[in-house]
């Protein structure tokens, strides 16, 4: 547990920063109504916003999240293994080899299919 | 009161609330920015419980994926971000819930609440043994081993070995793949003029085909039904 | 590697590997040939089925550190499942092309699922139990939404996805609970340590454990509290989909509920034969039973439509088969299942008969006036199934039926038998309606497909025949069946 304190020291510096900044705004920062629509809207420069500023996104994003779900999960795996590597030695290279080999034929037909190219995906 | 108590009970605190927020707010957008929150309170669970991997692991997927995906998912959707839902059923749901958390605290919680159904006319029949008609009291143990420095390894070790968890490991890799092959069907778009050019190039082959089966000159009214059957969907 | 851990799950091996393997195949197969992938996938569905039919023994094997278990059930339930699984591919090839839904991924998840399916009935943990399920589901998931443009189907998948979902969220907060009350997720283990220690056959939290699991597991099989998704999920699937649920996944699910309920059968005081129920769950299983059979039946009959009709009957069967779980008779179970199977599969040949060739998807009991008499096998077909679902002799339903009720009667829950004889007798009303709609009304338009356009397709054909010769053949000769199902000795689900 003690090799997570810096990450909770972290945690704590960060979120007391983020604090005192909003709080040095809330005290020293002016104070003024908007007293009109102008005012309220986003700042772009000097241009006009043509629109809101979330739109409905093209489906395949959703693609690719779910891509990287799947072979985050696989990376998960690989992790206590390679901890554990030179002791398991070939037969756990060869169980490994058998669980890469099956995600592999998995990703070799989504990148066949043409999932990972944003103008093929739809096919 | 230990140092471990306070920051466990400043992660319950945050856990609860980003949840409560999560489930009471009416924009989508806040409450998966929040469902982040939560999800690093539980990876703080896990350093508590001095498993790091796990807390590794929890925020590898669950804050730096899947969070993503639930954020694209309400993205992704028409009308999502305004949307101001209506649950008609929430007092009565929440009534529900705070009785159902009041007989798990009273049979698992630290009450020990002990019910003997054999007084109780129906449920005392419906179990005929003594040791089941009683509920609640659960003794929980308290694992007295330290988590062993080399869990990790250890872990690892069991994924791989046939005589621990090698066939579930083998199997995740196998619903990886299901779920790859799915998403990926389910995610495509279909033009309509695709789906339009294919379903017209199947009626001719199928009318081809019955046209073959019948050569009669009665046939003809046959590919017209086909066509119709294809467009219709 | 060992071989004979290899040996205790090669079904399950054959066809998920053969699923990912068709998944690469299919990348050369072009978009106008893709009933290619479909014979292949039948040809890994069949080498999968023979391999276990040549495992078949009495004895019983465990494999992968006791994870699963090989015994006579698991590869009798194999076989059916590959059967069905491969008639199922032969109704499917000409009904996408008319459906327009011939994509290549169809027969690979399908395979996939099946792979579920397999280990599924194989497994003898409860880690086992739950990755199996989830792989069975997942690709399911997809396949009853694979009519995608179609918004009925859109509609199923994303229903029975968020069901699905919530009830495998059961099932592993179950599964969870009951590795911290004992220590173990191993079946055979947890019966071990609950005759050990009796204390905890009381334990609060393995009881709860046992209660999530089972809503799980019940969910899976369309028990009654947890039926809802059915009705609209059978309907909106495309239909080969919605046949492979009704038959396949229904007779998986029930294997997993039989060898965990074995698994918790220390609970009971004796440890009778064939497979014990703990006196803890026989009354819920019985109670599940009995209204799964009247809420499904008396549904049933309010139906208008016969492919929902049909999701009735499969709950209803369901129920009948709850029935046999809670004499603790698996034979009877797997037995029953294998002759509603058949059954449903040849009622479902008639449906995709229809769906292949009429104008729209129309399954109204309108739609197949006069059906009967201007095709008339599918109408023979229609009515051996729908004789063998009421359990009317020479059929398979009939001897189903029989053994069921026999078992229920023997293991002192005459009442329960009762029901269901009563609920069979409810069901002719709405199978013979059927019936008479095909034969004996005239249709209001004049039909749009010739009877040469029902018949036409070859492979359909076949997977017609099959399916009829197995409701007569389990029918006449019940005892070949129940000799590849016994191999020997009678074992128990769990050792």
């Amino acid at each position: 547990m003690n090799d997570f304190l810096p990450i909770f020291v972290l945690l704590v510096l960060a979120s007391g920063l983020v604090s005192l900044v909003l709080l040095i705004s809330v005290l020293f920062g002016p104070r003024r109504r908007a007293r009109n629509e102008t005012k309220l809207q986003p700042y772009e420069s000097g241009m006009r916003p043509i629109g809101p500023a979330q739109r409905r996104l093209p489906v395949r994003f959703y693609l690719i999240a779910v891509l990287f779900i799947l072979f985050d999960i696989e990376v998960v795996f690989f992790f206590p293994w390679a901890v554990a590597l030179r002791e398991l030695g070939w037969a756990g290279l060869l169980s490994m080899l058998i669980f890469i080999g099956i995600l592999e034929a998995g990703h070799f037909w989504l990148w066949r299919r043409g999932a990972l190219e944003w103008e093929k995906m739809d096919k | 009161m230990t140092l471990q108590q306070v920051i466990f009970i400043i992660l319950a605190i945050a856990v609860i609330g980003s949840a409560l927020f999560v489930v009471t707010t009416s924009n989508l957008f806040r409450g998966a920015l929040m469902l982040i929150v939560a999800f690093f309170g539980v990876a703080g669970f896990y350093v508590l419980l001095d498993n790091g991997l796990f807390a590794v692991a929890q925020v590898m997927i669950y804050i730096g994926a899947i969070s993503i995906l639930i954020i694209f998912s309400v993205m992704l959707t028409r009308g999502m971000q305004a949307m101001i839902p209506r649950n008609a059923q929430a007092g009565s749901v929440a009534i529900a819930a705070a009785l159902l958390f009041l007989i798990l605290l009273l049979a698992f919680g630290p009450f020990r609440l002990v019910v003997d159904l054999s007084g109780v006319p129906i449920l005392s029949a419906l179990f005929r043994t003594e040791s089941a008609r009683v509920l609640g009291g659960v003794p929980w143990q308290f694992a007295n081993r330290e988590v062993p420095e080399t869990y990790i390894a250890d872990f690892g070790r069991a994924l791989v070995d046939l005589n621990q968890f090698l066939l579930p490991f083998l199997l995740v890799a196998f619903l990886v793949d299901a779920v790859l092959a799915g998403a990926i069907y389910i995610a495509r778009q279909r033009k309509p003029a695709e789906v339009i050019a294919e379903r017209e190039a199947i009626a001719k082959e199928e009318a081809e085909e019955l046209a073959a089966l019948q050569p009669q000159p009665t046939a003809p009214t046959l590919p017209q039904g086909a066509i119709a059957s294809t467009a219709d969907h | 590697m060992n071989v004979a851990d290899l040996e205790t799950v090669l079904p399950f091996l054959l066809l998920a590997t053969g699923g990912v393997a068709l998944l690469l195949v299919d990348l050369a197969v072009p978009q106008a040939r893709k009933s290619l992938t479909g014979w292949l996938a039948f040809v890994v569905a069949l080498a999968a089925g023979v391999s276990a039919l040549a495992l078949v023994s009495g004895k019983t094997m465990k494999g992968f550190a006791g994870m699963v278990q090989a015994d006579a059930f698991a590869y009798f339930a194999d076989v059916l499942l590959c059967v069905v699984a491969a008639l199922v591919i032969l109704l499917s090839l000409r009904y996408h092309t008319a459906r327009g839904l011939m994509r290549g991924e169809f027969y690979p998840l399908l395979l996939l699922s099946l792979s579920g399916m397999s280990l599924a009935v194989h497994a003898a943990d409860l880690l086992v139990v739950f990755l199996a399920i989830e792989l069975l589901s997942i690709p399911l998931y997809v396949l009853s939404g694979f009519a995608r443009p179609r918004l009925e189907s859109e509609e199923a998948a994303l229903k029975y996805f968020l069901t699905g979902a919530f009830a495998s969220g059961f099932l592993v907060y179950g599964v969870a609970l009951i590795y911290g009350a004992s220590g173990t997720t191993a079946l055979g283990d947890l019966r071990a340590a609950l005759l050990d220690n009796p204390a905890l056959t009381s334990d609060a939290l393995l009881m709860a454990g046992l209660a999530l699991v089972m809503v799980g597991l019940l969910f899976k099989i369309a028990a009654v509290p947890f039926h809802f998704w059915a009705p609209d999920v059978y309907e909106g699937a495309p239909t080969t989909v919605t046949a492979f649920m009704a038959t396949a996944t229904k007779a998986a699910a029930f294997l997993a509920l039989m060898r965990v309920v074995a698994g918790f059968a220390a609970l009971s005081p004796s440890l009778a034969q064939p497979f014990e129920v703990a006196d803890a769950l026989r009354p819920m299983l019985a109670l599940i039973a009995a209204i799964t059979m009247i809420v499904g039946n008396v549904t049933a009959l309010a139906q208008q439509n016969v492919k929902r009709m049909l999701a009735y009957s499969s709950i209803a069967h369901a129920g009948y088969a709850l029935a046999g779980v809670a004499s603790g008779d698996a034979t009877a179970v797997l037995f029953y299942l294998a002759a509603y199977a058949f059954a449903t599969l040849a009622a479902f040949v008639v449906l995709i008969a229809v769906g292949s060739t009429e104008g729209n998807e129309d399954h109204r009991y309108e739609a197949y006036a006069g059906l009967g008499r201007r095709a008339p096998l599918l109408g023979v077909i229609m009515a051996l199934a729908m004789f063998s679902l009421i359990g009317i002799p020479p059929t398979a339903g009939f001897v189903g039926k029989y053994f069921l009720f026999r078992a229920v009667v023997a293991s002192d829950l005459t009442w329960l038998a009762v029901i269901g004889v009563l609920t069979s007798a409810l069901s002719a009303a709405f199978y013979l309606r059927v019936l008479m709609v095909l034969f004996m009304r005239e249709p209001e338009t004049a039909p749009e497909a010739e009877p040469a356009a029902l018949a036409a397709d070859a492979p359909r054909m076949v997977a017609a025949y099959v399916s009829a010769a197995a409701v007569l053949l389990i029918g006449v000769f019940p005892s070949a069946v129940l000799a590849l199902l016994t191999g020997g000795e009678l074992v128990a689900l769990v050792r």
